[in-house]
C-alpha cells in the first residue's frame, strides 16, 4: 500500500514539469477544473430543479386553460370531450402524458413512450376535477405527466451553457495565473539566478534588485543574498590576508631556522629525531638525518647516551626545560668541541632540542681560570692555583702517601733585589721558576707562593730519598751563578721537604711541615735540603720559634 | 351577446321569486336533492330516483329559464348555451326538451308521469307535485 503510494508520488514528481510557471499553471488549472466541475454539477442539479418547477408551473397554467372542458367531460363521462382535451394537451412538448379519470374509471389516457418508466421519478400534476355546477362536488381527476426527455433536454441545454462559461473561465484564469506567475515571480527570479551564475566568475559586485521588486519578498531575497555575498567576500579577504601573513611569518621562521647558529631539532619522547635545521647537522657533524627512523639523539651522541636518555625522560616527565653541556670530539678539526644541549617539552609526545656551540665560551672560561690560577711573573701557578691543584691531586691520588711537598726559599734574593733593582729581581724569579720546572717531571706541580717562596709538589713520588735527590738537584742548579747586567749573581736556595704520611690527608698540614723543614734548613746554614719530621706535632713546634729567624736570611 | 347580458338580467330581477321543481302527481318520486335535479337537467343522468327514465322539460321563455338555472347552478343562459353547444359534437348528452312557455311546460308535467319540470312557486297547481324548492 505505502510502496504503491510512493510509486505514484514518484511518478507524479517525474511527470511534473520543471518550470515554476508550468507547475503553478497546471496546479491552478487542475484546481479550477475540479472546482468548476463541482460547480457545474451543483449548477446542473439546480438547473434541473429550476427547469422542473418552471415546466411544472407551465403545465399548471396549461391545465387551468382546459379545466372547464375537462370538468364537463368528467361530469358527463364524455369520452369524446376527454379525448379532445387530452389530444390538445399532448400537442405541448413538455407534456409526457395525460390521464383523465371519471370517478374510478379512466375516461381517456395518452402517454408518450418513456414517460412512466419504472423506478424513475416522473414529475406529474394531479388535479381534482369538480362538477362544473358545484365546486364542492368532485366528479373526476386529471393527471398530467411532464415529459422527462423534454425536461432533460432543457436542463442539459442550460447546463451546457454553464459548462461552456466555466470552461472559458478556467482557461482564462489559468492563462492569467501563468502570465502573472511568469511576470511577477519567475522572470525576476530567473534574472537573479542568471546574475548569480555570472557572479560566480567575478567576485565583488552584488545583485541588482529587479525593477518593481524593491519592497517585496524578491527584493528581500536579493538583499539577503547580497549581505551573504558581502560577508563571504569579507571572510575570503580576511582568510587571504591571514594566509599571506602566515606565509610571511613561516618564511621568516624558516629563514631564522636555516640561518641561526643554534642547532634545532624536534624529537619524540624516545629521542628519535624527526626534523632538524642545517646548524644541527653541522654542529653534530652528521651529513643528514637520513631515513632511518630509529636514529636517535642518543645514537648520535653515543658517549652520553645514558645521560641524554635520562635528560629526555626527566624533561618529558617534569614538563620543564633542562640543559647540560657535553664535550664532543670533532674529527675534521681534530679538536674538542663543547655543546650545550637544552630540551624543551613541545607537545604531548614531542621535545624541542636546541644545541649551542659553547666551545669558545668554555675556552675563555678556561683561560680566565688559568689566568686566575697562575703567576704572571714566572708562568707558574700562584698560591690559589697551587691550592686548587693540590686539593685536586690529593683527591685524585689513591694513596696520599705518594705526595711530596718541596718548600723552596731563595737564600739571597733580597740582596739582588736591593742592589740590582726590581726588574733584575723579576728576572731572577723567572729564572728560578724555569729551573725548578725543569728539575721536576711534567706531571708535578710547581708554583710561587709569593715573594721568593716557591713550592713544588711531586706526585706519585717513590721513597722520600727520591724527593730529597730532586731537591738537591734544584739547589745545585740555583747555586750556579747567573749573569745579570754584567754581574754574576748567585741566589741559592733552602728546601724543606714533607712527604705525606699514610694517615695524613690534609694539604695544609703537609705544607706547614714542609715550611718548617725549610726554616730548619735555613737555620742549619742555607743552601741545603732537609726532610721534615714524620710527626705533625713536631712540625708545629718547630714552626713557631723559627719564624723570627727571617732577618738572618737577609744578612746572609 | 355580452352586451345583451344586462338586458337579460332585468327580467330576472322582476321575478325575484322562489322556483320549484315539479313532477307528475302520479310519480313515485316525492322529493329530490339539488344534485339529482342538476344531473338530470344538465344531461348527466336521465333517471329518476324511482328508476324511471326522466323527461326534463325546459321553458323557452328566457326570464323563467334564466331564473331557474341561476337558482340551480348559478349560471346565466349564455353559459348554459355554451355548455350544451360544446356537447353537440360528442352527442353524449342532449339538452332537455324545451316547452314554448311555462304553461305548456306545466301541462307536459301534469300529463306525463316521467316528466320533470320547473315553475315559479306562485304558478304551482294541484296537478303537479313539488319535489324541490329552489330558494335564491
Amino acid at each position: 500500500m505505502t510502496s504503491s503510494l510512493d510509486h505514484l508520488l514518484r511518478l507524479i514528481s517525474r511527470l511534473a514539469p520543471r518550470s515554476v510557471v508550468a507547475r503553478t499553471t497546471l496546479a491552478i488549472f487542475g484546481f479550477s477544473l475540479v472546482l468548476g466541475l463541482g460547480f457545474a454539477l451543483a449548477a446542473a442539479n439546480l438547473v434541473h430543479e429550476h427547469e422542473y418547477s418552471r415546466l411544472e408551473s407551465e403545465l399548471e397554467q396549461l391545465v387551468s386553460t382546459v379545466e372547464s372542458t375537462t370538468q364537463i367531460a368528467c361530469y358527463l363521462n364524455d369520452q369524446t370531450l376527454a379525448r379532445e382535451v387530452v389530444t390538445g394537451l399532448m400537442k405541448t412538448d413538455a407534456v409526457g402524458g395525460v390521464r383523465i379519470m371519471s370517478g374510478n374509471n379512466v375516461l381517456y389516457e395518452s402517454m408518450r413512450p418513456g414517460t412512466t418508466r419504472r423506478g424513475k421519478r416522473v414529475a406529474q400534476i394531479d388535479r381534482p376535477i369538480n362538477s362544473p355546477f358545484d365546486a364542492s362536488r368532485q366528479v373526476g381527476s386529471m393527471t398530467v405527466y411532464l415529459s422527462p426527455a423534454q425536461l432533460h433536454a432543457h436542463a442539459w441545454t442550460y447546463t451546457r451553457f454553464i459548462l461552456l462559461i466555466l470552461a472559458g473561465e478556467v482557461a482564462a484564469v489559468s492563462g492569467g495565473v501563468a502570465l502573472t506567475v511568469f511576470l511577477v515571480v519567475t522572470r525576476p527570479i530567473k534574472g537573479i539566478s542568471d546574475e548569480l551564475h555570472r557572479l560566480r566568475q567575478r567576485a565583488g559586485p552584488l545583485l541588482q534588485v529587479p525593477a518593481g521588486n524593491e519592497g517585496d519578498e524578491i527584493g528581500r531575497l536579493v538583499a539577503d543574498v547580497n549581505s551573504l555575498i558581502a560577508s563571504l567576500n569579507q571572510l575570503v579577504e580576511a582568510e587571504r590576508s591571514l594566509r599571506i601573513q602566515h606565509e610571511v611569518f613561516e618564511r621568516q621562521m624558516r629563514l631564522v631556522l636555516e640561518k641561526t647558529a643554534l642547532g634545532i631539532c624536534i624529537m619524540d619522547e624516545h629521542g628519535a629525531l624527526q626534523s632538524c635545521n642545517p646548524a644541527f647537522l653541522r654542529l653534530l657533524a652528521i651529513p643528514k638525518l637520513g631515513t632511518d627512523a630509529a636514529r636517535t639523539l642518543q645514537q648520535i651522541l653515543a658517549p652520553y647516551a645514558a645521560e641524554i636518555g635520562e635528560m629526555i625522560s626527566r624533561c618529558h616527565a617534569v614538563g620543564k626545560p633542562c640543559e647540560a653541556d657535553f664535550e664532543v670530539w670533532r674529527e675534521e678539526h681534530a679538536a674538542v668541541n663543547w655543546i650545550e644541549l637544552s630540551l624543551n617539552p613541545l607537545g604531548p609526545q614531542l621535545l624541542l632540542g636546541v644545541i649551542d656551540d659553547v666551545t669558545e665560551r668554555k675556552r675563555s672560561v678556561a683561560a680566565a681560570q688559568q689566568l686566575a690560577m697562575s703567576d704572571p711573573l714566572t708562568g707558574l701557578l700562584n698560591r690559589r692555583g697551587l691550592e686548587a691543584a693540590i686539593a685536586h691531586a690529593f683527591a685524585a691520588a689513591a694513596n696520599p702517601g705518594g705526595l711530596a711537598m718541596l718548600a723552596i726559599d731563595l737564600d739571597h734574593f733580597k740582596e739582588v733585589n736591593d742592589t740590582l733593582g726590581h726588574e733584575a729581581g723579576d728576572r731572577v724569579l723567572h729564572h728560578v721558576g724555569r729551573v725548578i720546572a725543569a728539575a721536576v717531571r711534567r706531571t708535578d706541580l710547581v708554583g710561587r707562593l709569593g715573594g721568593d717562596e716557591f713550592l713544588a709538589v711531586l706526585v706519585g713520588v717513590g721513597p722520600a730519598q727520591q724527593a730529597l735527590q730532586i731537591a738537591e738537584d734544584i739547589i745545585a742548579r740555583l747555586d750556579a751563578p747567573l749573569e745579570l747586567q754584567g754581574t754574576a749573581v748567585r741566589v741559592g736556595a733552602s728546601i724543606g721537604i714533607a712527604v705525606s704520611a699514610g694517615n695524613e690527608d690534609n694539604p695544609a698540614a703537609l705544607l706547614r711541615r714542609a715550611d718548617a723543614a725549610m726554616y730548619a734548613s735555613k737555620q742549619a746554614g742555607r743552601g741545603r735540603a732537609r726532610l721534615a719530621e714524620e710527626s705533625a706535632e713536631q712540625a708545629e713546634q718547630a714552626e713557631e720559634p723559627e719564624r723570627p729567624e727571617e732577618p738572618e736570611k737577609r744578612s746572609a | 351577446m355580452l352586451l345583451l347580458l344586462p338586458l337579460l338580467w332585468l327580467p330576472h330581477a322582476a321575478h325575484a321569486d322562489d322556483m320549484v321543481v315539479i313532477v307528475n302527481t302520479a310519480s313515485h318520486v316525492h322529493s329530490m336533492t339539488r344534485d339529482q335535479v342538476i344531473d338530470i337537467f344538465m344531461g348527466r343522468f336521465r333517471q329518476l330516483p324511482s328508476g324511471a327514465t326522466a323527461l326534463p322539460i325546459d321553458v323557452a321563455e328566457p326570464g323563467e329559464r334564466q331564473s331557474f338555472y341561476e337558482l340551480l347552478v348559478h349560471k346565466n343562459l349564455a353559459e348554459i348555451g355554451s355548455y350544451w353547444a360544446r356537447l353537440v359534437f360528442s352527442g353524449q348528452a342532449t339538452p332537455p326538451f324545451r316547452a314554448p312557455d311555462s304553461r305548456a311546460a306545466l301541462e307536459l308535467v301534469a300529463t306525463n308521469p316521467d316528466a320533470i319540470g320547473y315553475c315559479y312557486r306562485s304558478a304551482v297547481t294541484g296537478r303537479v307535485k313539488v319535489v324541490l324548492d329552489l330558494k335564491p
